[in-house]
């Protein structure tokens, strides 16, 4: 244990996800002797994101203006729109480049363990939005896991019967690997989700 | 399947060790408290990276060291294999397979598997309904990885719908995700019960052959799946609309006890002996045969589909059985792959033909 602020900066990294507490003291020390100019500058890009980044007000990714840069993109068709828990699924769907619609970020899944239900989670704001923006289709891409999928069911049952259409992604083998390499569980659910040809 | 030798570091009371094992029968004798199921926990540990009896793997470590090693050199299906494992005392376990890291503990049993029959085994026949549960679904991974997926995926729904149940009390709204949780405990839960069914299809004839030759008695086991929530199970397709249907009908009761009442996981494989319970009628002795009976139907059940006998690990059985019984288990045993069993005394125990490991306060005395 150390006192002071050394141990006061420990304690504030621990508590960042994915940092123990040995990495925290890494971190810590790593600072410790950086040059002054470097440690502002980290310091000044924390506040800055407090300070600059919001949510927008129409899909909840983060923006630093109030409608974030797909919401505000006329470009995009407003009548599809993709589902996802967090906003760094969104960086993950852009990527592929073959999504042209918007998108709704919930803030999490489904977890009532955790204490996170549905309104917890934005999905009210989905319903409002459905309206007004003319949605046609919806596109479930939460985690392809027990709280992920719980979400996708409520999602269906309350937004199918609006007439509005729900589809959830698929989950299988990567694409371009060798069928050997994939895990049995992979394997096993990509037979089970076989389409017909 | 087959080990040849096996090193051991630290690992219990053995200091540092090196035992040879020969095809077929490997009888380990010497007094309690010696180290003979130690050997037989070290062997099983390679196949399951765990123990059997040990609920932290730091019990596995002897006293004052930080680590135990286990090194075992063996064939799997005719080609060699070097297995290495290390149990750190802060918990944890690492596995290498012909020098190369495991990724997955649930992959521990490609290289080495082994069945094991304990003295805990009884409650097998004796033991609660969990028990019986936990045997159909870890024989359910071992010949179907998924699954072990399958039973993970459920018992993951079963809490989070427990925990609508239990925020109920508190919160108006939280009922409000309920159908969803039945819908996927329903999805989960019919697919892990059809894998229990399947198992238990597999099990039965091969179980109640050799109880036939276990037990030597006319007296006929029954294996029956009890589900609390469907009388009788015609077929597979139906199981997700009875379990759908018993979902429904107890979730008055289920809110307001707070807790899933009615389900997979309170299922059953009852055990009739000549037409009754044999937890509560059968002798202890009956009790045991029956136990031994679905650890050797297990046996055939992975050796079909691996295509190779497992390795056989009996802990202090024999010294439990009649004369009869002796013999015929000894018969069974001859005559399928390898087996290590552990005995206080050689006396009454049929070996032509196998090796005797003597072993005294961790060390082997007699190796012959």
């Amino acid at each position: 244990m150390f006192t002071g602020p050394v141990q006061d900066l420990v304690e504030e990294l621990s508590k960042l996800p994915g940092i123990g507490p040995k990495t925290a003291q890494r971190l810590a020390f790593h600072i410790l002797k950086t040059e002054d100019v470097d440690a502002k500058r980290l310091a000044e890009a924390i506040l800055e994101v407090k300070d600059k980044m919001r949510f927008c007000g129409k899909c909840f990714n983060v923006s630093t203006t109030e409608l974030c840069e797909f919401c505000s993109d006329p470009r995009r068709d407003a009548t599809l729109v993709c589902v996802v828990e967090e906003p760094r699924d969104i960086w993950a769907i852009e990527k592929t480049a073959e999504f042209r619609g918007r998108y709704h970020v919930l803030g999490g899944a489904i977890s009532p363990i955790d204490g996170i239900g549905p309104d917890q989670l934005h999905i009210s704001e989905l319903i409002e939005r459905l309206e007004p923006d003319g949605i046609k289709e919806i596109i479930v891409a939460t985690n392809p896991n027990v709280e992920g999928d719980a979400t996708a069911i409520y999602i269906a049952r309350l937004i199918g019967p609006l007439g509005v259409e729900v589809s959830r992604i698929s989950s299988g083998l990567p694409v371009g690997g060798d069928l050997e390499y994939a895990d049995e569980v992979t394997l096993g659910r990509a037979l089970e989700g076989r389409r017909r040809m | 399947m087959e080990v040849v030798s096996v090193e051991l570091t630290d690992f219990r009371n053995y200091e540092q060790q090196t035992i040879g094992f020969q095809p077929g029968l490997n009888l380990v004798v010497g007094l309690n408290g010696q180290g003979k199921t130690n050997l037989l926990e070290a062997i099983h540990a390679l196949s399951v990276m765990g123990s059997h009896r040990a609920g932290q793997s730091a019990a596995l470590v002897r006293h004052g060291q930080e680590r135990a090693l286990v090194r075992a050199d063996g064939f799997s299906r005719s080609r060699p294999v070097h297995l290495d494992l290390e149990v750190k005392r802060s918990g944890g376990m690492r596995m290498l397979i012909n020098k190369v890291p495991l990724e997955r503990t649930r992959d521990a049993g490609t290289a080495l598997a082994t069945i094991l029959f304990s003295p805990e085994d009884l409650a097998l026949t004796k033991g609660g309904p969990e028990e019986r549960r936990r045997f159909l679904d870890q024989i359910a991974v071992r010949l179907r990885p998924l699954a072990g997926q399958q039973r993970h995926e459920f018992e993951r729904v079963l809490r989070q719908r427990n925990g609508v149940l239990k925020a109920a009390h508190s919160s108006a709204t939280a009922l409000a995700t309920l159908d969803t949780w039945d819908e996927q405990l329903v999805r989960t839960g019919a697919a892990v019960v059809q894998a229990r069914l399947d198992v238990l299809a597999r099990l039965r004839p091969t179980a109640e052959k050799r109880h036939a030759e276990v037990a030597g008695s006319d007296r006929v086991p029954g294996f029956a799946y009890l589900a609390g929530w469907a009388p009788e199970i015609p077929d597979y397709e139906s199981i997700p609309g009875l379990l759908e249907a018993a979902i429904k009908s107890s979730r008055s009761k289920d809110v307001e006890r707070g807790v899933t009442t009615s389900g997979p996981h309170r299922d059953d494989l009852e055990i009739m002996l000549a037409g009754v319970e044999a937890r509560t009628f059968a002798s202890q002795g009956e009790q045991r045969s029956l136990a031994l009976s679905l650890r050797l139907a297990e046996r055939d059940l992975v050796a079909e589909a691996r295509g190779e006998d497992p390795i056989l690990l009996l802990d202090d059985v024999f010294s439990e059985l009649d004369d009869t019984r002796r013999e015929k288990l000894a018969e069974l045993v001859f005559s399928s792959g390898q087996t290590v069993a552990t005995a206080t005394a050689t006396a009454g125990i049929p070996l032509d033909a196998g090796r005797v490991i003597a072993v005294d306060g961790g060390r082997v005395t007699r190796d012959a």
